[in-house]
């Protein structure tokens, strides 16, 4: 069920144009028909890039790193295309108002995160982005809220921060990668973390950077293609089977990409723990249990798996996302959900809005439909 | 029914070993690993392998152990529960993005474990290869294309995925398999068949033998009325 644009590939295109997908703002659609948010979507911070200028080991961005020449070359390009759409609000709402977005929920580019650097380095670097993305929902109530970060290598500078977005900036929820510079989720260290987001109410938005071990993803943008939704299983698993899930049911996690390979490959999970001791030692309920919790975005390009998601997982559980402004994001969101034959209105519209306005405590304006 | 195995590691001795099992023992195919001691099937020194494999018709059944780099998978099983599958899926995707399945169009691929993460989750190649030249360097279709060629069997446990793969697939590219005698095997085929009720008789039939006897080029014995 190809669409337009997306049924040739790049390499076909006559010399000089550009292709359709990838490349936003995509397709127009009305504002006034649905209720939207995007909950996958970046903004850039020059404050903290500056921060951690000359210091590769934290300001590298893994995926590009593992990338052979082309694709970082590529990249470059891409970044130079899409740094105004990063950075500028007035620009952002732009192309939102032409893409139909009534709101976007901004959180920081992943390699922004910088879990690599020092605490103290990584406290600045936070309350920086943090500051920045503050700025912009302020400027613009109507149109932004805010997704944050804290130093998860430093759990509790990573508290003190959880509050302070909470409570002064008002953020309704941050972005967490995958790993914490190379350590899964599950260490016991990161527990406080998870314990106070859960306190808190906040949506977590989980976000990868490509798979740590990426030796063989150096060709054909591997390390996006199969990384990023391979490092989101590798962290579900470990949310799972290392029992931070079970050990805090009310944490409101929101995977990227449709929740990367485990919610469509879900049956490998309960079978291991129904058959093998040592993959149910930190759990009490068949593992699909815990991931039925979780809430995925709508990136994953095919009605058919989109429809596979809502069936399986319920409609209340997927919200919509564009990976703005990314090349491998969705440019025509609204297109996909409203092509999308197995869903009812009433399912369309928890995806396009509904479901993020409830996980972020934001009230639906009364003139949404 | 046998299925060989061949030195891939020394693509001279596994053409011949090739023709042994062949044309000596009467072999209708092949095992094969998701990665030749961490080297990856696209390299250009396995082709003739892949040639040979095609005009002899033989069956390809490829079968995981692991990924190599499994330093976060050490507990949990992981490196059996992510790793499995996710090997067939590294090793899917630089045959489709590496050429091999464009050059080698009728090899008859069956895969482990439905194929593993990828033809759950099938959107995302061709959105790359539309969007970056540097996902489409040695192909010229669609990425989803090649990936329909294949053959994947029936291990993934849920009946919701297995109707997932026929809908997507067709019920001609699912062959039942038990993964006999370990311990992630399904030891209820038949029943797991059965019981998926998006089939009808004629897919099942299909599933359970029809297709593996066709693609191993078997004579499906008579039946008394």
């Amino acid at each position: 069920m190809s669409r337009p644009g997306e049924d040739i590939l790049f390499k076909c295109l006559p010399p000089g144009t550009e292709p359709l997908a990838g490349r936003f703002p995509g397709p127009a659609h009305a504002r006034s028909k649905w209720f939207t948010i995007d909950i996958h979507c970046h903004v850039r911070c020059e404050k903290a890039a500056a921060m951690v200028e000359g210091n590769p080991d934290v300001s590298r961005w893994f995926l590009e790193t593992s990338a052979n020449e082309r694709s970082r070359e590529i990249n470059r390009q891409n970044g130079v295309r899409t740094r105004l759409q990063g950075s500028s609000p007035e620009k952002r709402i732009d192309d939102m108002d032409r893409m139909g977005i009534d709101i976007q929920a901004i959180s920081p580019a992943p390699r922004q995160t910088y879990y690599g650097a020092d605490p103290d380095l990584g406290l600045e670097a936070s309350r920086a982005t943090n500051d920045f993305i503050a700025d912009i929902c302020g400027r613009y109530p109507d149109r932004f809220v805010g997704l944050g970060t804290v130093p998860f290598q430093a759990p509790e500078l990573a508290l003190a921060e959880l509050d302070r977005l909470h409570k002064s900036l008002g953020f309704r929820g941050i972005e967490i990668m995958t790993h914490v510079a190379g350590d899964d989720l599950s260490a016991d260290r990161f527990r406080k973390i998870f314990a106070r987001c859960e306190e808190l109410g906040l949506l977590v938005f989980m976000h990868p950077d490509g798979f740590t071990e990426a030796r063989r993803f150096a060709d054909h943008y591997f390390n996006n293609v199969i990384g990023n939704p391979l490092d989101s299983t590798v962290a579900l698993h470990h949310l799972i089977f290392g029992g931070v899930l079970a050990d805090n049911p009310n944490l409101k996690l929101v995977v990227a990409h449709g929740g990367g390979f485990l919610p469509a490959y879900p049956g490998r999970i309960d079978h291991a723990a129904s058959a093998r001791p040592d993959c149910c030692e930190r759990i009490h309920r068949m593992p699909s249990t815990y991931l039925k919790r979780v809430y995925f975005d709508a990136l994953v390009y095919t009605h058919h798996q989109l429809e596979y998601l809502v069936e399986e997982y319920g409609a209340d559980h997927i919200l919509m996302g564009t990976d703005y402004p990314a090349d491998m994001g969705e440019v025509d969101p609204i297109g996909m959900i409203e092509g999308t034959p197995g869903l009812d209105d009433i399912e369309r519209r928890a995806i396009l809005g509904r479901n993020a306005a409830r996980l972020l405590n934001l009230e639906i304006p009364t003139t949404a439909r | 029914m046998p299925l060989g195995t061949v030195p891939f590691q020394a693509p001279d001795f596994a053409v011949a070993e090739l023709d042994r099992i062949h044309k000596s023992l009467g072999f209708r195919g092949i095992e094969i690993a998701t990665n030749v001691a961490g080297e990856d099937f696209s390299a250009e020194r396995f082709r003739k392998i892949f040639a040979r494999i095609e005009e002899f018709g033989l069956l390809i059944f490829m079968h995981p152990t692991g990924f190599p780099e499994a330093r976060r998978f050490a507990d949990h099983y992981l490196v059996n529960v992510i790793g499995n599958p996710l090997d067939s899926t590294v090793a899917l995707h630089h045959l489709i993005f590496g050429g091999v399945l464009h050059d080698y169009p009728n090899l008859k691929l069956v895969i482990a474990h439905g194929g593993g993460y990828l033809p759950a989750y099938s959107g995302r190649i061709d959105h790359a290869a539309a969007a970056r030249p540097d996902c489409c360097e040695k192909i010229n279709r669609m990425p989803t294309t090649y990936l329909k060629r294949l053959y994947f069997d029936t291990i993934v446990f849920t009946h919701h995925q297995l109707e997932y793969l026929v809908e997507q697939y067709g019920a001609d590219h699912v062959l039942v398999g038990t993964d006999y005698p370990a311990d992630m095997g399904e030891v209820d085929p038949i029943g797991f068949i059965e019981g998926a009720r998006g089939l009808d008789d004629n897919e099942r039939r299909a599933i359970l033998g029809g297709n593996a006897a066709r693609l191993l080029s078997i004579e499906i014995p008579g039946r008394p009325e």
